[in-house]
């Protein structure tokens, strides 16, 4: 049961990073340098990782935390310009500010690198840029979007343009260069909009275009809910039959209103719990 | 490169290592209560229905439970509990039928089933079919476990599966069924504690229920999910799989789950154990194993991790990023015990049929007790030992780990259907149930090589996969549809069977098996409990012909008990705490104690753990 403290943290992190107990962690990747150390996540950046047997990395990991606890984990975009010396990576703009480790994955194996990337906002009052919407948006349901860009993350407020009223709440940066902000069901028909943003110091100022879209949800629903509990229900009431014709339950003695409590306490709690009240609005409406 | 850093720290070793050696103490501790085989399979019936929920739990939540529905969770969000959750709807069957049933007729596994109701060829070919599958399913268990040790902690696969098959082993040899429950009832609540700790942390890493919520994407947040795709997760195909068919299974036709219905003290406790289970402990265990999915999954929205993240990591990140130190070895040992708890149910199971269902029957007929019990003990760790040999084995052929799975696909159906007909339908002939076991394993095999069979059971759902992974969904509806079409159809060209070679078997006529497990008319009267003193006094040495040692009551006892002689009833300690672990059941004698007492025989009180001299509960069971 005993094994040297070093090997364990290696294997735990090939599990985390493969999945399915992953290499030995004797992969033969090794980091010397990384250009630059040190970038700003107000837009995609670039950065060359250099060092030894670097041409078999398939994917490249960037790791926060203290060595007792990983904080979090930024995917990088696919590898640019690969070779044994020297790869190129993309930081996707809105990553969290922090110093992150650099985690390369290979054939052989993972390795890891106490060399580390440092990401930070980018200081000053610019007037917010969104390069990038994600997330999907619907009409019929309550959904969110984040935007990535430049400033978002100062962002206070957020309208459709032409929509009086409509405007995008909880608004929640999670970087100088990234914000999520949610839409209410029935706020918007389906189409394409512009937005605005504003901020303290620049006020409103023009956004990019959204699409929102039907959740096609409603009628899906309606067949699940009513298979569901078309299928499990007739079981169920076969089985309340049988039992009511064996004398188990019924309302004659305390014992038969007990189990008959019993059993249609469970078919309504079941059916409060999968949400059914849900899906029935939702197909109603 | 690399040193310096450890995820796994000095502490959560200790945990680990403490709680393997806290199970296994623990679960040795109880070979004392095991001193007959119906102690030794059974737990001598005497367990309260809050112990043997919570040992159900641990033994449902499988070994791998904690990564697949995380990952499941991960993927497609709150609908990942629909596989958890489908069970309900058998509840009026299991617990007005099934339960019953087998704790009247005093039926201990489903072959013995199969033979009282059908024959003994039907009873001789699903033991073997059980015994494949049980075997094959503890190899399994081990094997997972050992990879995922691996993989965490880094040590060896062989020497992982084998400490936790030691420890299995030795407890469960020990102490049976009895320890399997307490040591089950302290995994389940484990893992239980451990999965609804990490979703809190969880959330409120994320900033709240609300923040969490709202950066689940709206398609995660929908309680079922939809209706016929993607092709390897849909509402459908979930519906026929997991609610029709694996349920079926679990409370049918697990042998695990029937010796645990067996093990509670009368069935009235036996269902409030299963209402337990289907409405509430199974809905935390269903938060608890997707949970971290479900976190995950905002973490992406939020930024704390890539989206392109593995699902069958994130269970392990999570865990990793949201534990203190200590608190990360918790999750490990929920892990463990999320295996154990599955394993030395299987490997008790595999003792109660091989020696119930082969040896009895077929090579020593009428042996005393302590010979089948000592029997019951070899076996178990013959059990295990064999699971530890098919480590290596599916380690090294991934082909046969596959054929297991095939082969369980294959022959469950069929299986499922004639003993569900069996047990709720009078008409259903023993022709029928034989033929439709072979047909069905047929018709499931065909549908292995011909996949396309299935497509009319997909119900609009695209082919997920090559081959037998292709329509897998769909594979379970179509055997029930397809077995149970042959099951009427065979029965409607067949005899009858004679309605006293079932009474007692079916549906309908649970009142004979009441009559013939008690040795007398029921009683169904209701009464109260009553606490009395107990008292020794001079008697057998061995219970009466069925198994019972006979009790008296004071006089003024018998009305608030509703009870009179011949009655059964159960004695236990007043500590309500142990569940019934000092308790057993008894017949009321016709002769009445002293007032205020019950007298029983000494060697009673010293296989129930009662204690002489103090209050003792006394309840009417029948």
């Amino acid at each position: 049961m005993s094994r040297p403290p070093s090997s364990v943290p290696l294997s735990l992190i090939c599990f985390i990073l493969l999945g399915c107990g992953g290499g030995d962690g004797g992969s033969a990747a090794k980091v010397a340098a990384l250009e630059p150390a040190s970038i700003f996540n107000d837009r995609d950046a670039d950065v060359v990782v250099r060092g030894e047997g670097l041409a078999g990395t398939t994917r490249v990991l960037l790791w926060a935390g203290t060595p007792e606890r990983l904080q979090r984990q930024l995917g990088v975009s696919a590898i640019k310009d690969p070779g044994d010396a020297a790869i190129t990576v993309t930081v996707p703009a809105g990553s969290m500010p922090g110093e992150y480790m650099v985690v390369l994955q290979s054939e052989a194996g993972t390795s890891f690198s106490e060399i580390k990337l440092k990401i930070s906002d980018r200081p000053g009052d610019g007037a917010p840029e969104v390069l990038r919407v994600q997330g999907a948006l619907f009409s019929d349901v309550p959904s969110r979007m984040y935007l990535v860009g430049p400033g978002v993350g100062k962002v206070s407020g957020i309208q459709v343009v032409d929509r009086d009223g409509v405007t995008f709440s909880h608004l929640r940066a999670y970087s100088g260069a990234r914000l999520g902000a949610s839409l209410e069901e029935g706020a918007l028909a389906p189409g394409s909009y512009k937005i605005r943003l504003q901020t303290g110091k620049h006020g409103w100022t023009d956004g990019p275009e959204i699409k929102v879209t039907r959740s096609g949800h409603a009628a899906d629903s309606a067949l699940c809910f009513t298979t569901y509990f078309g299928v499990l229900g007739a079981v169920f009431l076969v089985g309340m039959i049988l039992a009511f014709r064996q004398g188990d339950i019924g309302l004659k003695t305390p014992g038969q209103r007990r189990n008959f409590a019993l059993l249609l306490s469970g078919f309504v709690f079941t059916f409060a719990l999968l949400g059914s009240v849900q899906l029935g609005l939702s197909w109603w409406r | 490169m690399g040193s310096g850093y450890i995820v796994g720290s000095t502490i959560d070793y200790v945990v680990i290592v403490g709680y393997f050696i806290a199970i296994l103490g623990f679960g040795s501790f109880f070979g004392r209560h095991s001193n007959t085989t119906k102690d030794f399979f059974f737990g001598g019936q005497r367990f309260a229905w809050w112990l043997v929920g919570f040992s159900l739990v641990a033994t449902t939540v499988g070994s791998y439970s904690f990564v697949k529905y995380s990952a499941v969770a991960y993927s497609y969000g709150v609908s990942s509990t629909m596989s958890y959750l489908n069970d309900w709807f058998w509840m009026p069957l299991v617990m007005f039928g099934w339960i019953p049933i087998v704790y009247y007729s005093r039926v201990t596994s489903v072959p013995e089933y199969f033979e009282r109701r059908f024959d003994r060829r039907t009873r001789l070919m699903t033991t073997l079919v059980l015994l494949t599958y049980l075997i094959g399913y503890v190899g399994i268990n081990f094997y997972t476990l050992g990879v995922a040790l691996h993989a965490l902690l880094g040590w060896d696969v062989m020497a992982a599966s084998m400490i936790v098959a030691v420890i299995s082993a030795i407890y469960v040899t020990a102490g049976g069924q009895t320890a399997v429950i307490m040591t089950d009832v302290v995994q389940g609540v484990i893992l239980l504690v451990a999965g609804l700790l990490l979703f809190y942390l969880g959330i409120s890493f994320l900033g709240g229920p609300s923040a969490f919520w709202a950066d689940l994407p709206y398609h995660h947040r929908l309680p079922i999910a939809y209706f016929n795709d993607p092709p390897n997760f849909n509402f459908i195909g979930i519906l026929g799989q997991d609610g029709l068919a694996q349920s079926m299974s679990v409370y049918f036709m697990n042998q695990g789950m029937i010796m645990r219905f067996l093990s509670a003290k009368s069935v009235k406790e036996s269902r409030k154990a299963l209402v337990l289970v289907l409405l509430l402990l199974q809905v935390l265990a269903a938060v608890a194993v997707a949970g971290s999915g479900w976190v995950g999954r905002a973490m992406v929205a939020q930024g704390f991790l890539p989206a392109d993240s593995s699902a069958k990591t994130v269970f392990v990140l999570v865990a990793n990023m949201l534990c203190q130190p200590g608190i990360f070895g918790l999750m490990m040992a929920a892990l463990t015990a999320a295996l154990m708890s599955t394993a030395d149910t299987l490997i008790n199971a595999i003792s109660a049929v091989t020696v119930n269902d082969v040896y009895r029957p077929f090579f020593r007929a009428q042996a005393p007790d302590k010979h089948y019990l000592r029997v019951a003990r070899v076996v178990s760790l013959a059990a295990a030992a064999v699971g530890m040999f098919l480590v290596p084995v599916f380690a090294s052929f991934k082909s046969i780990y596959a054929a297991h799975g095939a082969f369980t696909a294959a022959v469950g159906p069929p299986m499922g259907v004639i003993l569900l007909l069996g047990a709720f339908w009078p008409r259903f002939t023993r022709m029928a149930a034989f033929w439709t076991l072979i047909v069905g394993a047929c018709a499931l095999a065909v549908s292995m090589a011909f996949p396309s069979v299935l497509e009319p059971f997909a119900f609009g759902a695209q082919a997920g996969g090559e081959g037998m992974r292709a329509y897998i969904y769909a594979r379970a509806f179509y055997g029930i549809v397809v077995c149970g079409t042959f099951a009427v159809v065979f029965t409607m060209f067949t005899t009858p069977e004679p309605k006293e070679r079932i009474r007692g078997l079916v549906f309908g006529t649970i009142r004979d098996a009441e009559a013939a497990f008690k040795g007398g008319e029921p009683n169904h009267d209701a009464g109260e409990p009553v606490m009395l003193k107990a008292t020794a006094e001079d008697g057998p040495e061995e219970p009466g012909d069925d198994g019972r040692f006979e009790v008296k009551l004071c006089a003024e006892a018998l009305p608030t008990l509703a009870a009179s002689a011949g009655d059964l009833v159960h004695v236990s300690d007043r500590r309500w705490y142990l569940g019934g672990l000092r308790s057993a059941q008894a017949k009321l004698s016709a002769d009445p104690a002293p007032a205020g007492q019950v007298l029983m025989p000494e060697t009673f009180a010293r296989a129930a753990g009662l204690r002489i001299g103090e209050q003792v509960k006394v309840e009417k069971i029948l």
